[in-house]
């Protein structure tokens, strides 16, 4: 059974990009939402297994919506999986780092790395 | 016809007026006993004393004139004094401005490095991703995949300088952990690469082997490491050879006559890594050797340099407890750096 992934980016080029990548495994089915303010509804109907999460985006930060996630009593346990263009003071490993209880991969990342966190966070949340 | 007396008279006011017109006061005293004798005609007398009459005035006037130049003559003195004050506060208040602008550019640089990075990323983002899809379609053709494979290492390449910017335009508390020099040394020189090749500048390395481990702040080091790199690029505008250099080294004293500090490490006797950075460019001018440290002090054009580099370089490599020499070769073909790391 292929794992559902929701992906939250404003940028279409890179929600585009990792659907192409992850659809061509064969292993996920993917939804993609570029206006964060609908990424909580979307996650309601989709029901996904693990969420890719862009922190900056207009209108509503990645932190918000990973909270309102948090909240919600079907969602509050699906993993998330930061993106981010920001480069904080501690470096962003090229397979995600924790920071706070939240893992962060920064941008751009590789595919094969992409994936290695997507394995595991999907292992732990199992 | 006139007698010989008024001709005496007459004599001695003509010798009088001649010497009046020199500017020379003569002794009046004789024409004076003259005039008083009686003996002389009463308008011969009267001319002969509203002369002597006109002479004291003009003397005392000279007087008071000379005594007025004197007093201008010191009023202008001080004037100027006030105006040589004026003129050095105004250079300190010139400085000091162009001090405040200095730092202001820094800080606009470093906004700017911030924001370029995250815009940057983003389209870097979706290419990596592009190139990651088309090199798993395309990995049957071998020439496609090559390309590819190309392209993944360009953006690579290109996420590697953001981060060395961000590194470079971050100011944060040291963070030391146990480095190998010699790969900061490799990380910088990838980031001056372009201006490298494009100012047609051979690097040479002369690296000794298995150098202990120092407690080194690699993103701080990187930024010294490109200063220094960059002087010297900059020092070559015809080409040339950037020679770097590293060395086990027990520190003697001469190391440190010159050095750019005085604090307590390293001190004669000491174990450090020696690393000399060396170009074959137009060497250090007397004058400036001086300055090298001053903040805001430097010899390239304006938008070149800030002037800031060496001062920054030093203040980092003080809290490395490492220390930091610039002088000519002795072979006379450019400048050098020697830089001492404790061990």
């Amino acid at each position: 059974m292929k794992k559902r992934i929701l992906l939250v980016d404003d940028e279409a080029g890179i929600t585009r990009m990792m659907r192409r990548n992850l659809e061509a495994t064969g292993r996920f089915e993917v939804t993609d939402i570029n206006n964060p303010a609908l990424a909580l509804e979307t996650a309601r109907q989709f029901r996904p297994d693990l969420v890719l999460l862009d922190v900056m985006m207009p209108g509503m930060d990645g932190g918000t919506v990973a909270a309102a996630l948090a909240d919600d009593p079907q969602l509050g346990r699906v993993p998330v999986i930061f993106l981010t263009a920001i480069v904080s003071k501690k470096e962003v490993e090229p397979t995600g780092s924790m920071i706070g209880n939240h893992t962060f991969l920064a941008k751009p990342v590789k595919l094969e790395d992409l994936l290695a966190c997507i394995d595991e966070q999907l292992g732990k949340a199992r | 016809m006139t007698s010989p007396q008024v001709e005496k008279m007459l004599e001695q006011l003509i010798v009088a007026a001649e010497q009046l017109s020199k500017g020379r006061f003569g002794d009046l005293e004789q024409l004076f006993a003259m005039t008083d004798s009686g003996q002389f005609p009463p308008l011969i007398t009267r001319f002969a004393e509203a002369f002597g009459m006109m002479s004291v005035q003009i003397e005392a006037r000279e007087f008071r004139l000379e005594q007025m130049i004197t007093d201008l003559t010191s009023a202008r003195d001080e004037l100027a004094l006030v105006n040589q004050r004026l003129q050095q506060s105004l250079q300190e208040l010139q400085q000091a401005q162009m001090q405040l602008i200095q730092q202001a550019k820094l800080e606009t640089v470093g906004r700017l490095a911030a924001g370029v990075a995250h815009e940057v990323k983003n389209p870097l983002a979706v290419i990596q991703l592009g190139v990651d899809f088309l090199g798993n379609e395309l990995k049957e053709n071998q020439v496609w995949h090559e390309t590819v494979l190309d392209m993944a290492d360009a953006v690579q390449r290109a996420d590697r300088v953001i981060k060395g910017i961000l590194d470079f335009s971050r100011s944060e508390q040291l963070d030391l952990q146990e480095t190998d020099l010699q790969t900061v040394i490799d990380d910088s020189l990838l980031l001056v690469r372009h201006e490298l090749n494009s100012g047609h500048v051979a690097v040479v390395r002369e690296a000794a082997d298995a150098l202990p481990l120092l407690p080194l702040d690699r993103n701080k080091l990187k930024q010294v490491f490109i200063n220094l790199f960059m002087n010297a690029i900059h020092a070559m505008p015809d080409g040339g050879t950037l020679t770097i250099g590293t060395a086990l080294h027990d520190v003697i004293p001469a190391d440190l006559t010159s050095c750019s500090s005085s604090q307590a490490r390293p001190a004669a006797g000491d174990r450090a890594i020696l690393l000399r950075i060396a170009d074959t460019g137009t060497g250090i001018a007397d004058e400036a050797s001086t300055k090298l440290f001053d903040p805001f002090f430097t010899t390239k054009p304006v938008g070149v340099g800030t002037g800031l580099g060496l001062s920054v370089t030093r203040k980092i490599l003080e809290l490395h407890q490492a220390v930091i020499t610039l002088g000519n070769r002795s072979d006379r073909q450019g400048a050098e750096a020697i830089l001492l790391f404790t061990l």
